[in-house]
């Protein structure tokens, strides 16, 4: 019988609390988390990482929403009006949701502006800003999308509106338009719709382009400032 | 293998898109058939009910019609239309909703035009567009008179003139 080889592959390391001692852990944060900056970075350059915290708020918000919104036409209201006057911490969260929606809008813009008036988004770094638009129109999508699910009349209408601008697009136009709705008419499915785009479709897109933004930032680094 | 692994995915999501696009989009193009509804009696109109036998005048009113909605029950459906009584048993029925974006429009006596709040649309008698953003004439019902009682049928577009 052979001896088993003895394993060297983990260095002990002593004196380092139970997980350290195990896992290392510090040294991949080290390695993740110190990257180098090029000099006279601004405060303009946190727009990015606030856009990504509005995100984890409305993720999280989103969540325990989902655990009491009912996407359907008769129970819509009602669900949202448990959330808001029963539910313990309801309003909220859901207030959380609301605001963080809105700054997230108002950041992911001033993230922009900050990266075009840098110039940031030129060679190398041109593919970051292709995949920040395609997050950016997911955003929108997402504001689009959440404002219908309260089924209270600011939303049905301001939806109604919505989709009839994108029933104006020549040729496609009324297949967009009923496509988006369902059907011919506003109603049950168009609900539905929205409610799977909002929570599954969008933020599933822009957490698969959060990943290629953030690995491109990476390996790329921030660009000098100017 | 380089290769295999691609098409490999290629044809999974071939597979799952042929499968998952088609009913997501199919519900865009189910046309269902709206029942005739009643808006009301011609002439001798009941306390609060509009007077559809006066002639040559835009009467706002609303009627019932009992629709489905996918997996909802069955449910009654208030609808707002204007009404003219053209004589000769003639009707023009139009929808109340803005041809351009969609906002209720509303019947100016003074100025015998429909007016949109919301950009200024502007639409004369025959539901024609005289001012503003909208790009067809207002839309309308299929009508038809039974038994002294005029009914409304399916909502129907009608093609841009001046
Ligand atoms: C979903 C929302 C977004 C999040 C969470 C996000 C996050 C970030 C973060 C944290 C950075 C690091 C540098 C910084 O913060 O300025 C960054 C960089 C960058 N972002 Fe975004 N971003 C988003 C949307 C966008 C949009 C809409 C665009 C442009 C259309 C864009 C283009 C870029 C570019 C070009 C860089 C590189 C900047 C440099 O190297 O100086 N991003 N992003
Ligand atoms: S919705 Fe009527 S003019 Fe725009």
């Amino acid at each position: 019988m052979d001896a088993a080889p003895e394993r060297q592959d983990v260095a002990p390391e002593q004196g380092q609390g139970w997980l350290e001692e195990r896992l290392g852990l510090r040294r991949v944060a080290r390695r993740v988390l110190d990257r180098p900056v090029p000099e006279g970075v601004t405060w303009f350059h946190c727009f990015g990482g606030l856009t990504f915290f509005t995100f984890i708020v409305l993720v999280v918000t989103g969540i325990v929403l989902a655990f009491y919104y009912v996407p359907s036409p008769d129970h819509a209201r009602a669900s949202v009006a448990y959330i808001d006057s029963s539910l313990p911490f309801g309003s909220l969260v859901r207030n959380l949701h609301r605001w963080s929606a809105y700054a997230m809008i108002v950041l992911v813009f001033l993230h922009m502006v900050r990266v075009f008036v840098h110039g940031a988004y030129r060679k190398p770094r041109e593919l970051s800003w292709v995949v920040g638009v395609l997050m950016l129109l997911a955003v929108l999508a997402l504001g689009f999308t959440g404002y219908l699910l309260p089924w209270d009349q600011k939303g049905y209408w301001a939806t109604n509106v919505g989709i009839n601008i994108a029933g104006s697009v020549p040729v496609v136009g009324t297949y967009l338009a009923d496509l988006l709705r369902g059907g011919h008419e506003l109603g049950a499915l168009t609900l539905l719709r929205f409610y799977a785009l909002h929570v599954f479709v969008l933020p599933l897109l822009v957490g698969v382009g959060l990943v290629a933004h953030f690995a491109m930032i990476r390996k790329q680094g921030i660009s000098k400032p100017l | 293998m380089r290769w295999g692994l691609g098409s490999v995915t290629a044809a999974i999501a071939a597979v799952l898109g042929a499968f998952g696009l088609p009913p997501i989009i199919a519900p865009a193009f189910r046309h269902t058939k709206s029942p005739w509804s009643p808006i009301g009696k011609i002439g001798a109109p009941e306390a609060g009910q509009a007077d559809l036998a006066l002639q040559g005048q835009v009467v706002a009113t609303t009627f019932t019609r009992t629709l489905t909605d996918a997996f909802m029950p069955p449910q009654a459906q208030q609808t707002a239309v204007f009404v003219v009584n053209l004589g000769n048993g003639q009707f023009d029925v139009f929808d109340a909703r803005c041809t351009h974006l969609g906002c209720p429009v509303s019947w100016n006596q003074s100025t015998n035009e429909f007016y949109c709040p919301c950009h200024g649309g502007v639409f004369n008698m025959q539901g024609n567009v005289v001012a503003g953003p909208p790009p067809r004439p207002l839309d309308r019902y299929e009508w038809k008179v039974q038994d002294g009682v005029l009914y409304a049928g399916g909502l129907y577009r009608v093609k841009g003139e001046s």
